[in-house]
């Protein structure tokens, strides 16, 4: 039985998160930097008309952007993942089953007894979105989650085309013949370059090719999850959609330094930093983790690359912050050697395991740390609601040396509440001013 | 190792979530907007504006208030609806 699913894709989702605080760049041509500004990872359609690369290195483009009036952001990812939990939540009210598959992609359930015109319903998710939220999003209407995939990519395609065009896409299986015949395969979600290579010297350049070839050759030629990919072609479901993520085994905390460090100190911040975000990770997904490491490596460009890892065993299980900075910082002694620059750290968390639901521990009857999980619930709620450093551990108060971002950092922060500022810029001031004469002239009048 | 949280931190937070609460009955769709010294303003892009509603609207010149006169505004600028306007006395 086919049961009709949706995929919403938000287009250029990083640049449309910054464009919904910066209206005056609706136009212009922007880009996304990676963190510590190293590449550029998301472009508007502006941008990708320009030919700059996704991927590419922003020392390489610095000049172009300058020339050709390209704005520039730093990535802010707190900003993007409460956009994005805003998406989802927008979405949630339209579907009962709701999977997102990365910050910007939601797989979603369209079998709803109510629904009679799917297209139609679609529409109105991305009206939704497009109002609660300000993001634009391509949405693709199939059978399969591969289907799917491919009928989002034709609805962003013939929206950067033409503005009005409806953003949403319905690719019956039996319909796909027709874009089947001149696509590559490499075009296919699950279908990596080194596959559509091997399938090019097997003869196999468009999805029609691959079609043609029956399930045993496929079998014999492609991985599990080719046949898999190939069923789904035809329009039989074989990636359901699941709503619960799969548990992760390990979570990683890690970034560049903004510049080379040598002294214990501004490094100890970072992995302070680093462990607190981890922490906050944990909690956030329910989880608690039975070891943490810590991890100190010198810069790939130098002779001698120093790498250095230490792990550390959390006992009993812990998301507690203060136990999983004083157990990295731990690990960190053990690592750092003096008079050696570092370019980069990173706190790693094994051993994870659901926090509750799962082995009861002992210690969960410990009222002291009863105590402490309830405080970590709470500031976890106060951070939410005012913005990620709204309470900080004591040691993460300081951002000087070790703080990556400088230069572009766009000045949002997020939180459960956008915080925006009306600043900057030479054109910005005049808005900005009559911003302010106009809430300070229309000041809502006393109840 | 120490964390930065006393028994005061708690009260603050039932009283600021319960005033949260009270001001913002869409978080999905609700955005502060800092106005530095003339204080914030809380906008909900779904509220629908009413007459005398106090608008955000957005264009490619940026962000400017402006007093709905009567139902039904263009809707291509509006940014969202000010719930709220809070600042000190």
């Amino acid at each position: 039985m086919a049961r009709l699913m949706g995929l919403a894709d938000a287009n250029n989702f990083f640049v449309s998160c910054e464009r919904v605080f910066r209206p005056d760049l609706a136009r212009r041509p922007v880009v996304v930097l990676s963190n510590n500004d190293g590449c550029i990872i998301a472009r508007s359609n502006e941008a990708k008309a320009m030919g700059i690369p996704m991927g590419a290195p922003m020392f390489q483009y610095e000049a172009f952007c300058k020339k050709h009036g390209v704005v520039v952001f730093s990535g802010n990812m707190a900003l993007y993942r409460d956009m994005s939990s805003r998406v989802l939540k927008t979405l949630r009210r339209f579907s009962d089953l709701v999977e997102p598959y990365s910050i910007d992609e939601s797989f979603f359930n369209l079998a709803i007894a109510e629904i009679d015109d799917p297209e139609g319903y679609c529409r109105e998710i991305r009206r939704a979105i497009l109002r609660s939220v300000g993001i634009p999003v391509s949405i693709g209407i199939s059978t399969t989650k591969t289907l799917c995939k491919l009928a989002s990519e034709v609805a962003k395609e013939r929206g950067k085309k033409d503005p009005d065009a409806p953003g949403v896409f319905y690719l019956p299986a039996l319909a796909a013949a027709n874009l089947f015949r001149e696509l590559p395969v490499s075009e296919i979600w699950g279908i990596g370059g080194r596959m559509a290579h091997a399938l090019g010297r097997c003869g196999i350049t468009t999805v029609e090719d691959l079609l043609r070839r029956d399930e045993d050759w496929v079998r014999k030629n492609m991985s599990i999850r080719g046949v898999r990919t190939v069923r789904e072609l035809r329009g039989i479901s074989c990636f359901p959609l699941v709503e619960e993520e799969p548990p992760q085994k390990s979570l990683m905390v890690s970034s560049s330094f903004g510049q080379r460090l040598k002294d214990f100190e501004p490094i100890k911040e970072a992995v302070v930093k680093h462990a607190a975000e981890g922490a906050f990770r944990l909690r956030h997904e329910g989880l608690r983790a039975g070891c943490v490491g810590c991890h100190l490596r010198t810069s790939y460009f130098i002779q001698d690359v120093v790498v250095r890892d230490f792990t550390v065993p959390l006992a009993p299980p812990t998301s507690i912050t203060q136990e999983i900075v004083s157990a990295a910082v731990a690990a960190l002694e053990h690592v750092y050697r003096p008079n050696i620059e570092y370019a980069k750290s990173g706190v790693y968390f094994g051993d994870l395991e659901p926090a509750e639901g799962g082995q009861m521990l002992l210690e969960d009857l410990d009222p002291r740390r009863q105590k402490m999980n309830a405080l970590m619930k709470a500031m976890d709620e106060i951070n939410e609601r005012f913005g990620d450093k709204a309470i900080i551990p004591a040691s993460i108060v300081d951002t000087s040396e070790s703080d990556p971002h400088k230069g572009r950092l766009s000045g949002w922060k997020a939180g459960d509440l956008i915080h925006i500022q009306l600043r900057g810029g030479t054109t910005e001031l005049d808005d900005r001013a009559s911003v302010r004469a106009g809430a300070a002239k229309r000041a809502p009048e006393e109840p | 190792m120490r964390v930065q949280l006393t028994r005061q931190n708690i009260i603050e937070r039932n009283t600021s979530s319960d005033l949260v609460r009270r001001l913002i009955t869409r978080p999905g769709s609700t955005f502060m907007i800092d106005l530095e010294q003339h204080g914030l303003l809380l906008v909900d892009r779904e509220a629908v504006p009413n007459e005398g509603s106090l608008m955000l609207m957005s264009s490619e010149n940026g962000f400017r208030l402006q007093r709905a006169t009567q139902p039904g505004v263009p809707a291509k600028d509006l940014w969202g609806v000010v719930i709220w306007h809070i600042k000190r006395p």
